[in-house]
């Protein structure tokens, strides 16, 4: 069993597949060895999210290690598993927050999950709910953004 | 709880899940995210995600992909073709109602033989894009009723494999490039119904396995250059033509 806490000191003890999945506590223990059993700081990952991470990675832990293969396979947002399409059923500030964990702990299907849901929210949003989204600021004036959208107009709706 | 801020590389790799046809909205985002979203790099990470290779040698029904080929900004088009089509022999898409433009990025179909984009005329306004001359290969030419606007460029005549060329019905002006009278293997030329100006000239009378020609509907002269060859086979078909040389005004 492996022990790791969280930023708001949680602690939380997991099997050694589960936290294989994480590439970056997988290095780690990798590092300590075997013998360690001072638990893994996380500092960067509050409870709260870590105990959602937890979860996805117990859902995936009998998952078969995905072909060579598959890597070039299509890999677009329209392929989420039912199961994973739950998971995510989350609102938007925990659903970021799961998309930074898993950045920082190096779990690339969970990563990936997080960004194919938001991308097909983005499907259904406005140029300006993007932006809202992601915190950008329109740097365009009124006129260039015309412009712009009068370029790219007669690609819409097709 | 007010969503955290995601770096610029996470929203990046959120964007690439985007299908390329849906991402030239969002250029209006800022400055920033329109030149990330025509960038190298993100057409590279964004396309690898939508394509299967290998495709197919023979291409007779363009798929979503295939149809946005003619509209996505250059560095996916450019992209797309060394991808997905490097190795595609044929593309024939007469009639598919594709719009947009032909892209530069033809130039990158090194592998092909045979095109028909004949009769999409959204594909009209632009021009015949040079870039074909580099596709060396190529037998079949069919570019007719496209709306092409602006003059037959010079490098189709390099195209010294070419058997059939089709350019007809467009709104081409200027001449007949002399160039054409490289096309030595050229049985089929169509090049009616368009705007085009000047003589005929007599380089197309070295075309000797030529056995179709349409010139007519353009503003030509009537009388052919001076020293056609009025032996040959092509001096027929324009006869045929209405055409005239200057001894019969003379007469």
């Amino acid at each position: 069993m492996v022990k790791i806490t969280s930023s708001d000191n949680q602690e939380f003890t997991i099997s050694k597949e589960i936290a294989n999945q994480s590439v970056l506590i997988k290095n780690m223990l990798e590092d300590v060895g075997e013998s360690d059993d001072q638990p893994i700081p996380l500092p960067n990952v509050s409870g709260a999210i870590l105990q959602k991470v937890i979860e996805y990675a117990t859902m995936h832990k009998d998952d078969p290690p995905p072909a060579p293969e598959d890597e070039t396979k299509l890999k677009t947002s329209e392929d989420i598993e039912e199961r994973d399409k739950e998971f995510m059923q989350l609102d938007q500030g925990t659903m970021f927050e799961i998309i930074l964990a898993a950045n920082y702990l190096d779990m690339k299907n969970l990563l990936d999950l997080g960004c194919k849901t938001v991308a097909n929210m983005i499907k259904g949003k406005s140029v300006e709910e993007v932006r809202k989204l992601f915190n950008i600021v329109n740097d365009f004036t009124p006129e260039e953004e015309e412009q712009i959208r009068k370029e790219n107009e007669w690609c819409e709706d097709r | 709880m007010t969503p955290p801020q995601l770096p610029q590389e996470l929203i990046e790799h959120i964007l690439s899940f985007l299908l390329p046809l849906e991402t030239i909205r969002l250029h209006t985002l800022s400055r920033g995210m329109q030149n990330l979203l025509k960038s190298h790099p993100f057409a590279k990470r964004c396309l690898a995600r939508q394509l299967n290779p290998p495709l197919p040698v023979k291409n007779t029904n363009p798929t979503t992909m295939d149809r946005s080929w003619f509209i996505l900004p250059h560095p996916f088009q450019e992209l797309y073709a060394q991808l997905c089509y490097a190795e595609t022999r044929e593309i024939r898409w007469r009639g598919k109602g594709l719009c947009g433009r032909v892209p530069a990025a033809i130039g990158f179909c090194t592998g092909l033989r045979y095109l028909s984009l004949a009769g999409n005329n959204g594909l009209g306004g632009a021009c015949v894009p040079r870039e074909l001359g580099r596709l060396k290969g190529f037998e079949v030419l069919y570019l007719g009723n496209c709306g092409f606007v602006g003059g037959i460029p010079r490098e189709v005549g390099e195209l010294v494999r070419l058997r059939e060329l089709s350019l007809r019905g467009n709104a081409l002006t200027g001449v007949v490039p002399r160039e054409l009278g490289q096309l030595k293997e050229c049985r089929v030329l169509y090049l009616d119904c368009n705007m085009l100006r000047g003589t005929v000239p007599k380089e197309l009378g070295m075309l000797k396995k030529l056995d179709t020609l349409y010139l007519r509907g353009n503003l030509l002269e009537e009388v052919l250059e001076e020293g056609f060859d009025e032996g040959g086979v092509v001096f027929g078909l324009l006869r045929k033509e209405g055409f005239m040389i200057n001894r019969d005004i003379e007469e």
